[in-house]
């Protein structure tokens, strides 16, 4: 019996009685009960109108608030970078060769090598030049819920190198929680650059900066390869076990509804997932490592956490591949 | 290895993982509307109206969209009732009202014992304690108990056979709960 039907109705019988017996076992029943009991009034109507409203709050989107924040974070990044430059070009004198000086790099990097002249620093490998976005991820809080409305830019190792005027597309991922991965060398062409993210990626906003900027500031992950990226994510696993599960695949099988591009095209290939699975069974910190389309990653995902849970894995990640043919 | 959810009815758990993919908070409405009964009600009580208690319900919904993506929650209904309780208590004080005592420590100390007389034990011995303590109990808390846990009879059902006012019927049977405790662990200690 629910509780509503025994609020209002006649609280008689076999079912009356077992929740009256599960109230004195269930401190929030009880409280329940007894609130209704002790203040007289329209319950039914009260309660039917604040399920009306909490639909209606819950339907309007998170999205105008994260937007905000991308564009807070993205501006504040930017100011930065530009006051920094200025600082640089002012304070800083420069030496024959090194258009960038080397005593401000050094001051700028956490971890920056010796540097002797221009060429040197040239050529050295620059460790991460400045954070601009601390993010909160599912790992650093050790929470299997990603965090709302994380924003960051990416910041890698990065390879000086000569080349000039080249513009670097940064993706700041709005993610639920991204990963900063070390790149070996930044790419040396324009083009979007996918950042790792574990989630699906709800929105994107990309700023632009010059090489300049780039290279003291952003580091860029190398392009990955076209038929591994698309719009999933390029991990290498390391020791991640690669697991079947018939109860999960016969679901998937059941479940799935991409079946066709846009094309009209039948969708082949494979979806490589990868994730923990929490206390509760169910699929957290997930990441297509290898996908198909933005759709088919998407419904994977979907049909992850709504599909039969799992036997929890703690913080080993495990690895599931899912064919479509 | 796995315990399936229908189409229809998801668990809380899987609810909160979609919610933590969606740009909306749609998942964590459809979540929240399975315990707005409850959640009211226990407004109502700390509350005593219904407008606050209606209030207080969408307040706490509020707290939630803001509080469910920052902490690890392994069970929602524990979680929520935490969440809804303190924001009552903390409406109370700021109003500088009475805060009601706290009744689910002395909820769970009787929970072996109503475990016991709802289901039994393979114990014989316990078994046969507790009957002992039942025949030592005062007639109407006897009677009380015998119809509440072994006839599975409402208190409206109790009131009706007995004539007794629904106050006192949970009177007895929460006077007759305590009596059997001290009885049986004054059993325990003799042992």
């Amino acid at each position: 019996m629910r509780l509503i039907d025994y609020i209002f109705g006649s609280r008689r019988g076999r079912d009356a009685n077992a929740v009256e017996k599960e109230a004195l076992t269930d401190p929030f029943l009880a409280d329940a009960i007894d609130g209704y009991d002790a203040v007289y009034g329209d319950h039914a109507d009260r309660l039917a109108a604040l399920g009306q409203d909490v639909a209606r709050r819950a339907g309007r989107s998170r999205r105008s608030r994260s937007a905000r924040r991308v564009v807070l974070w993205v501006s504040g990044a930017a100011a930065m970078v530009a006051v920094a430059i200025v600082a640089v070009m002012l304070f800083v004198p420069r030496e024959s060769g090194d258009p960038y000086g080397g005593g401000m790099i050094a001051s700028l990097t956490d971890e920056s090598p010796e540097v002797s002249g221009g060429a040197a620093l040239l050529s050295a490998p620059v460790p991460a030049a400045v954070e601009i976005v601390e993010r909160e991820s599912a790992e650093s809080d050790a929470s299997d819920r990603p965090s709302a409305d994380d924003v960051a830019v990416v910041v890698a190792d990065t390879e000086r190198t000569a080349d000039s005027g080249v513009q670097y597309e940064v993706e700041v991922a709005s993610a639920r929680s991204v990963v900063a991965e070390s790149g070996a060398e930044k790419s040396k062409t324009t083009g979007e650059v996918a950042v790792p993210v574990k989630a699906a990626v709800s929105e994107r906003a990309v700023a632009t900066v010059t090489e300049h900027e780039a290279a003291e500031v952003v580091a860029v992950e190398p392009e990955p390869a076209a038929d591994a990226l698309l719009d999933g994510v390029v991990s290498e696993p390391d020791g991640v076990e690669l697991v079947s599960n018939p109860e999960f695949e016969e679901y998937f099988m059941k479940n799935r509804r991409r079946v066709t591009d846009a094309d009209g095209n039948r969708i082949e290939g494979v979806v490589v997932a990868e994730f923990r699975v929490n206390r509760a069974g169910v699929p957290s910190s997930i990441r297509i490592t290898r996908g198909i389309s933005q759709d088919v990653n998407r419904e994977v995902i979907e049909l992850l956490l709504s599909g039969p849970r799992w036997e929890p894995t703690g913080e080993d990640r495990i690895r599931i591949e899912l064919h479509y043919r | 290895m796995a315990e399936r959810y229908g189409d229809a009815e998801k668990s809380d758990e899987q609810l909160l993982a979609m919610h933590a993919m969606d740009s909306t908070n749609r998942y964590l409405g459809e979540l929240y509307e399975r315990y707005i009964p409850l959640v009211y009600g226990l407004c109502l009580k700390y509350l005593r109206n219904v407008d606050d208690a209606a209030d207080a319900v969408m307040d706490i919904f509020e707290v939630l969209v803001y509080k469910v993506g920052r902490y690890d929650i392994t069970v929602f209904r524990t979680w929520l009732y935490s969440v809804a309780r303190n924001h009552c208590l903390q409406k109370l004080r700021r109003k500088g009202r009475e805060v009601p005592a706290d009744d689910a420590g002395r909820i769970m100390e009787y929970a072996p014992l109503v475990h016991l007389l709802c289901e039994g034990n393979d114990d014989a011995e316990l078994v046969r304690r507790l009957e002992e303590c039942l025949g030592k109990l005062p007639e109407k808390q006897h009677e009380c108990i015998v119809k509440f846990f072994y006839e599975d009879k409402s208190y409206a059902d109790i009131v009706a056979e007995t004539l007794y006012p629904l106050k006192s019927v949970k009177s007895f049977l929460q006077n007759g709960r305590r009596n059997l405790k001290i009885c049986m662990e004054r059993g325990d200690e003799t042992d």
